[in-house]
């Protein structure tokens, strides 16, 4: 029996020559689908900031960054696989090249840990943290639910 | 057809000073009225614009200068280059304009000549909070 659990092949495959830790890997199909649906809402979503007047004209160039440190890494991942997982595992070199990998998890580490943390990515965790403070902070200007 | 008319704006341009001093005054006074809670509203705005959809002086005219967070851009501005975690890399680099005399008089029609309801309503908006 296959055993099913969350992550790409490749990714685990990664993570376990580096630190050891392992996992049954989700089918390629359903990375595939998610990247994919990633990338078109992605898509979507940068479509519509730049065609919405509202949105056009509240938007900064952080809202742009954002964008691209989301898009990049997804686009790039999507651009590099040319075989199925099994064919990628079986090899060597189980991802890239060693140069090639360090780049890639060089500027992923720079962009993902500087601009996920303190930039507006954080708010995707903590919006409950938001809601709950707005809602207290309603109901101390006298409106009680 | 928009029911709604604009008021010719007023400026109010008391008193001797330059347009220049006008706007240091205008950008300290927004600087004391910064704290934790400005700090954090100003900070978790992901522009998404869903406010415009609550503001009912949008719903009636389709203009977008009436989204609720945009009457706060010049605050924004101010709240970047002289509060915000990075503002003395914001002021060197220029990476946020500082607010001019004609950015506060269009910002004065917006935020005295038309409805305020927002400001009242909404924790982040009230008065730059």
């Amino acid at each position: 029996v296959t055993r099913h659990c969350f992550g790409y092949a490749p990714h685990i495959a990664f993570i376990h020559r580096l630190t050891g830790l392992t996992w049954p890997a989700l089918p390629d199909m359903v990375m595939y689908l998610a990247a994919g649906a990633t990338i078109v809402s992605l898509l979507f979503a940068l479509l519509l900031r730049l065609t919405d007047p509202v949105r056009k004209m509240v938007s900064s160039a952080d809202d742009f960054i954002t964008w691209i440190v989301i898009f990049l890494p997804v686009a790039t991942g999507m651009a590099v696989l040319a075989e199925p997982s099994a064919a990628i595992l079986v090899r060597d070199h189980v991802v890239y090249p060693g140069p090639l990998a360090v780049h890639l998890l060089a500027l992923e580490l720079m962009l993902m840990l500087m601009w996920l943390p303190f930039g507006k990515l954080m708010h995707a965790f903590l919006f409950p943290f938001s809601r709950g403070a707005t809602g207290i902070r309603l109901s101390h200007r006298g409106v009680k639910i | 057809m928009s029911t709604v008319t604009t008021p010719v704006p007023a400026f109010d341009q008391q008193g001797t000073q330059s347009d220049e001093a006008c706007v240091d005054a205008a950008i300290s006074s927004f600087v004391r009225e910064f704290g934790v809670t400005t700090a954090l509203h100003l900070e978790s705005c992901v522009h998404c614009g869903l406010c415009a959809d609550a503001c009912h002086f949008y719903l009636a005219t389709g203009d977008a200068k009436y989204t609720p967070i945009h009457k706060l851009e010049p605050l924004r501005r101010a709240y970047q280059r002289e509060a915000g975690s990075f503002a003395p890399l914001v002021r060197t680099l220029g990476l946020v304009k500082k607010p001019s005399i004609t950015d506060l008089q269009h910002w004065q029609e917006l935020l005295y000549d038309s409805c305020n309801m927002c400001g009242a309503l909404h924790p982040g908006l009230s008065n730059g909070h």
